[in-house]
C-alpha cells in the first residue's frame, strides 16, 4: 500500500516524541480521512455515546485517560488571502487524548478492551486495519499521528488514577472533618480509624 | 454541547500558517517549551494545552484520493474550566505577548491589543468536538490541585500518627489541618 505522506510521528523512534510528553501525561493526536458518507455514521455514533452513558462506560475502564475527544472536521475555516481555500475530497476525523502509561500500552488497551468501539469509530476511515491483531493497528495510528510541538499539563506528575483517588479522599476527608468537629479524643480515634479503612485505596 | 463535559470545556482551533512562516512558528513554539511551566499556570483554570503543526494530510492509498493541504495549519487544543468566552478573554488579556508570538505567524490574526478581535478570530477558527470524554468532569483545576496536595499531606500525617495516643493524634490532626484550611 502506498502510504504517501504521513504525519511526523510516523517517523518517530520507539520513544515518545518530546513534544507529546509532560511529566507522566502524554498526548496523542490523530487525523484520519473519513470514507465518503461515513461522517453521518460518526455523528450518530457519537451522539449515542454522549446520550447513553452506559455505552461510553468502557472508556472509564481505561482508567488512564484524563480527557479525550473526537471531532468530525467537515470544514477548514477560511481567513482570506493569502490562505488558499482548502478543497478536500473528504472530511477528517480528529482524535486527541491525554493519558498515562506508554503509547504501546494505550493502543493495546484500545485494541483489547474497546476493540469493537474502535472498529465502530475508525472503521469509518480509510486504511483502518481493525484493532486485532494489534501490530497493524499500531502502525495505522502511527501513520496518522502528529507529534505535538508544545504540550502542557497543570498536574503533570498525577496519573488519572491518582487524581480520582485524591478527589475521592477530598470528599471523604471533608465529611470526616464535619462529623468529628466536636468529638472527644476517644471518639475521634474511632472515627479516624474508620476513615483510614475507608480511604486506604485512595492513598 | 459536545465541547462540554461537566464543567470542563474542550476547545480546538485550527488556523492557517502564513506562507514561509513555518520555521519562525516552530521557533516560537520551541520558545514556549523553554518557559513552559509558568505560561498557562497563570490562567489558573486550564488543565491541558497542546499545539500541533499539521503540515500535510495522510494518504492511505487507493481507493482514497490524495488530499493536499495548500497551507500548513496550527492546531491548538485546550481543556479548561467554565465557559469559552471568559477563557478566551483571560487568554488574550493575561497572555497577550505569548499569544501574539505564536499566532502572529497565522493568516488573519489581528493581535491581542484588541482582545475582542482576537476572541472573534479564535471562535471563527474553532472546530467543535463531536464527542468529549472527561475522567473527572466536575473537578476544576483548583479542586484537583487541592485534592492532590491533601492526598500528599494526609498520607504523610497517617504515617506519622500511626503510633500516637488518641489525645496526641487528635491534637496533631488539628495542628496539621487547621479549621481554616480544611475543605468545606
Amino acid at each position: 500500500m502506498d502510504t504517501g505522506q504521513a504525519g511526523p510521528a510516523a517517523t518517530a523512534t520507539a520513544t515518545v516524541p518530546a513534544g507529546n510528553l509532560d511529566g507522566r501525561v502524554q498526548a496523542i493526536t490523530v487525523l484520519s480521512p473519513i470514507k465518503p458518507g461515513w461522517w453521518i455514521w460518526l455523528r450518530i455514533l457519537f451522539w449515542t455515546l454522549g446520550h447513553l452513558q452506559f455505552l461510553a462506560k468502557p472508556l472509564t475502564q481505561l482508567s488512564f485517560i484524563h480527557y479525550a475527544h473526537w471531532a468530525v472536521v467537515d470544514r477548514i475555516p477560511f481567513n482570506g488571502a493569502p490562505q488558499l481555500g482548502a478543497r478536500l475530497h473528504y472530511k477528517y476525523l480528529l482524535f486527541e487524548s491525554n493519558f498515562n502509561g506508554s503509547w504501546d500500552q494505550y493502543i493495546e488497551a484500545f485494541s483489547e478492551v474497546v476493540g469493537q468501539r474502535m472498529t465502530a469509530i475508525w472503521g469509518s476511515s480509510f486504511g483502518f486495519p481493525g484493532p486485532i491483531p494489534v501490530a497493524p493497528f499500531k502502525a495505522y495510528i502511527r501513520r496518522n499521528e502528529f507529534a505535538a510541538n508544545y504540550y502542557w499539563s497543570a498536574y503533570p506528575q498525577a496519573t488519572t488514577t491518582i487524581v480520582l483517588q485524591a478527589l475521592e479522599l477530598q470528599h471523604k476527608f471533608g465529611r470526616f472533618v464535619a462529623q468529628t468537629r466536636s468529638m472527644s479524643a476517644v471518639e475521634f480515634a474511632d472515627a479516624y480509624d474508620a476513615l483510614l479503612t475507608d480511604v486506604q485505596q485512595d492513598l | 454541547m459536545s465541547n462540554v463535559a461537566g464543567q470542563a470545556y474542550s476547545l480546538t482551533v485550527l488556523t492557517p500558517v502564513l506562507p514561509d512562516r513555518e520555521p519562525a512558528l516552530r521557533a516560537s513554539l520551541q520558545q514556549l517549551n523553554e518557559g513552559r511551566r509558568s505560561l498557562f499556570e497563570q490562567l489558573g483554570d486550564t488543565h491541558l494545552v497542546r499545539l500541533v503543526l499539521v503540515d500535510q494530510l495522510v494518504y492511505e492509498g487507493p481507493p482514497q484520493l490524495r488530499d493536499t493541504l495548500t497551507s500548513r495549519y496550527l492546531l491548538f487544543t485546550a481543556v479548561f474550566d467554565g465557559a469559552l468566552e471568559p477563557f478566551l478573554n483571560r487568554l488574550c488579556r493575561r497572555m497577550g505577548p505569548v499569544i501574539d508570538s505564536v499566532w502572529s505567524h497565522c493568516v488573519g490574526f489581528p493581535g491581542t491589543r484588541d482582545p475582542g478581535k482576537a476572541i472573534t478570530y479564535f471562535r471563527h477558527n474553532q472546530i467543535d468536538a463531536t464527542f468529549f470524554y472527561a475522567a473527572y468532569p466536575d473537578a476544576s483545576v483548583a479542586q484537583v490541585l487541592d485534592a492532590l496536595t491533601l492526598r500528599e499531606r494526609f498520607t504523610s500525617f497517617a504515617l506519622q500518627a500511626q503510633d500516637m495516643q488518641p489525645t496526641a493524634r487528635q491534637a496533631a490532626f488539628e495542628a496539621t489541618f487547621p479549621s481554616s484550611s480544611r475543605p468545606r
